[in-house]
């Protein structure tokens, strides 16, 4: 794991603490009740704060993996 | 600094297995989003022990969700404003119009909304505390002039809106952010998130919403006010060393190039006018010292300090001196000083207190002093009692003087006392509540108490709620203990909250409070839910005289005849407050 998969893993447990690390890195929203409209915007707003970007929102509808949610902060960072 | 948001949740997760010791309620239009975490995470650095529960009403209805806040459990609710509450066409998410003749109408809408609002938070005040914060955030659009010159319109909504918070900082139980304050902790132009309020509905930056939770959440829970100010003299109430030049030569005026000094006395007129004690300790001559405070020209009352505690011996005595002769304890006590020697030697002998340094050389750092003194004495209203809180403390001292020596009981009696009880409801009840949160040493068991609580136990028609004051022939104390409890079951009568304040110890005041339960409640036994803290010893030693021996934690019984029995004469007269 590179240190963008670690601080965006980090970001997930911070605003999923119920889900345990291990599972994490394999998340979907699909697997995780509380993943709503809500906690997605969380999300967003927590990896913005972590790597100094700023979010766009409709952009960012999509991101509904932690392996999507990677892929889109490694273009921009 | 504020919290992020990454440490907010990181807090908010660790608090889940926590005892839930508060419960708020967010009212606000817009989506709440991160500030309830905000709001969460900042109770958890305040009281680490403890968690923070936080419900949330519906997006876009402010009224609505004022009403839903009376219905919860909370005993705290945060109403905070965004201007398109007044009217959706003062935000983004809405396309006004707002120009033209629109604008009068603009007006007449968010007048409406203004009285809507002021009638539901008065409405909520009546039983739990209610936080106002004001809009935060500018609209820029509403006028015809360039952006730097302010519309009549935007005037006319600010004038109506700064009258409306005046209005209801003189409600009961509400309490106003304060604008100023939170700009320098958030500055105006960083606050507003357009692009986040038109993609989710949640109008602020991160940061910004980090210091607006702290801010609401220091509102709501404010730590107790300090109690006392120990001020040194050289070079902190005035500029000089009056040992050296003498009671003409020290100054403290804008012409004497000293006006800090006498912004710092008109501070400390200002906290004893508020009932804050003031005391000196100085490294001086006594005479010399008289001289100077028998200036004309102080800005603060020289009888307003007492003690005045002058010696050549280390500074940490005199503050010993004046904490016995004020009977508090350190931890309730600010100590103001010049010299960072000397607030060190302090610090170290007096564990709790709080020791500032006085910088005149650097009057930045001095008005920062200064704002800080506001905040630790700060209360949400000055009461009867604090303006008897000097008188009683020298009268104190003239009564301890006096017993020395003699036999308690007949000193006592010769002082022609009277013990006034008043078990009207709402006579003085903010003067009650403060005595529960405050006190610590005559305390039945340390249990605090929140606003919500409060005004159930004042509406309970069971519910027994007695505020105690003393007089004698040294002088009024005002109100100093009060009594909670309730009629549990026929002929008994079961305690929650009693304490005393510490400046009417040794009247045996605790023994006529018995007396007066026992006389007009109709109970024959008296059950005190009892728990022993590190501080209530003074209880535990009426619980001795008593002959009742408890554990840490009991429910203890006390029966009329034995009280009668041990208690023995009482010196004073018991009177039933006029009206009650």
């Amino acid at each position: 794991m590179d240190e963008i998969e670690s601080r965006v893993l980090e970001c997930f447990s911070n605003v999923f603490p119920s889900v345990p690390r291990e599972r994490l890195p394999s998340l979907s929203q699909a697997a995780v009740a509380e993943w709503d409209s809500v906690m997605h915007v969380t999300l967003l707003a927590s990896l913005a704060e972590e790597f100094g970007f700023e979010m766009d929102y409709e952009a960012a509808e999509d991101l509904r993996s932690f392996a999507l949610v990677v892929d889109h902060v490694r273009g921009r960072v | 600094m504020g919290l992020k948001l990454g440490e907010a949740l990181k807090a908010v997760a660790a608090a889940r297995s926590l005892p839930v010791a508060r419960e708020g309620f967010l009212a606000c239009g817009f989506e709440p989003l991160h500030l309830p975490v905000f709001l969460q995470a900042s109770f958890q650095s305040r009281e680490p022990g403890f968690a923070l529960r936080v419900s949330h009403g519906l997006f876009g209805d402010l009224l609505g969700n004022l009403e839903r806040a009376r219905a919860a459990a909370a005993g705290v609710v945060w109403v905070v404003l965004e201007w398109n509450d007044l009217d959706p066409r003062l935000g983004y998410r809405s396309s006004g119009p707002w120009g033209g003749e629109r604008q009068a109408d603009v007006i007449a809408s968010a007048q409406a909304r203004l009285e809507a609002l002021a009638g539901a938070i008065a409405r909520l005040a009546e039983s739990r505390l209610v936080v106002v914060a004001p809009p935060s955030l500018t609209f820029p659009l509403l006028g015809f002039t360039p952006g730097g010159q302010a519309s009549e319109a935007e005037l006319t909504l600010e004038h109506m809106l700064v009258g409306w918070l005046r209005a209801l900082a003189s409600v009961e139980r509400v309490r106003v952010l304060h604008p100023g304050k939170l700009a320098a902790q958030s500055p105006a132009a960083l606050r507003g998130d357009v692009r986040g309020e038109l993609a989710t509905g949640f109008p602020y930056t991160l940061e910004h919403a980090s210091a607006l939770a702290q801010a609401l959440v220091e509102l709501a829970f404010p730590a107790p006010p300090k109690k006392g100010l120990i001020t040194d003299l050289d070079d902190t109430l005035w500029a000089g060393i009056v040992g050296e030049v003498g009671a003409s030569g020290v100054y403290w005026s804008q012409a004497d190039k000293a006006q800090i000094h006498g912004l710092y006395q008109s501070l400390l007129r200002q906290l004893s006018e508020a009932g804050v004690l003031l005391a000196i300790a100085s490294k001086n001559e006594r005479d010399v010292v008289d001289a100077a405070m028998a200036r004309p020209d102080l800005l603060v009352d020289a009888a307003a300090f007492f003690p005045i505690a002058v010696s050549w011996g280390p500074k940490s005595e005199s503050v010993r001196a004046i904490l016995r002769a004020w009977n508090i304890a350190a931890d309730a006590v600010v100590v103001v000083d010049d010299s960072p020697m000397e607030l060190e030697e302090i610090r170290r002998e007096h564990a709790g207190i709080t020791a500032l340094p006085f910088t005149p050389k650097d009057p930045r750092a001095a008005l920062e002093l200064l704002s800080r003194l506001r905040d630790l004495f700060g209360k949400p209203a000055v009461l009867a009692e604090d303006k008897l809180r000097l008188a009683s403390i020298r009268n104190a001292a003239s009564f301890e003087q006096a017993a020395q020596g003699t036999d308690l009981d007949g000193f006592l009696a010769g002082l022609d006392g009277a013990v006034t009880f008043d078990a009207r409801k709402r006579e003085g009840s903010a003067r009650l509540l403060e005595l529960i949160n405050k006190t610590n040493q005559f305390n039945l068991n340390g249990l605090r108490v929140s606003e919500s609580e409060w005004a159930s136990w004042l509406a309970e028609p069971d519910s027994v709620v007695i505020g105690v004051a003393y007089t004698d022939r040294y002088g009024a104390l005002g109100t100093i203990a009060v009594v909670v409890g309730r009629r549990a079951e026929p002929g008994v009568l079961e305690l929650a909250h009693w304490v005393l304040s510490c400046r009417a110890f040794s009247r045996r005041i605790e023994e006529h409070t018995l007396r007066h339960l026992f006389g007009t409640q109709g109970c024959q036994t008296i059950r005190l839910r009892y728990q022993q803290t590190a501080r209530n010893q003074p209880f535990q030693e009426l619980l001795g005289r008593l002959e009742l021996v408890p554990a840490a934690c009991a429910v203890l019984q006390i029966e009329r005849d034995h009280f009668e029995r041990v208690a023995g004469r009482l010196p004073h007269r018991d009177v039933i407050a006029e009206g009650a």
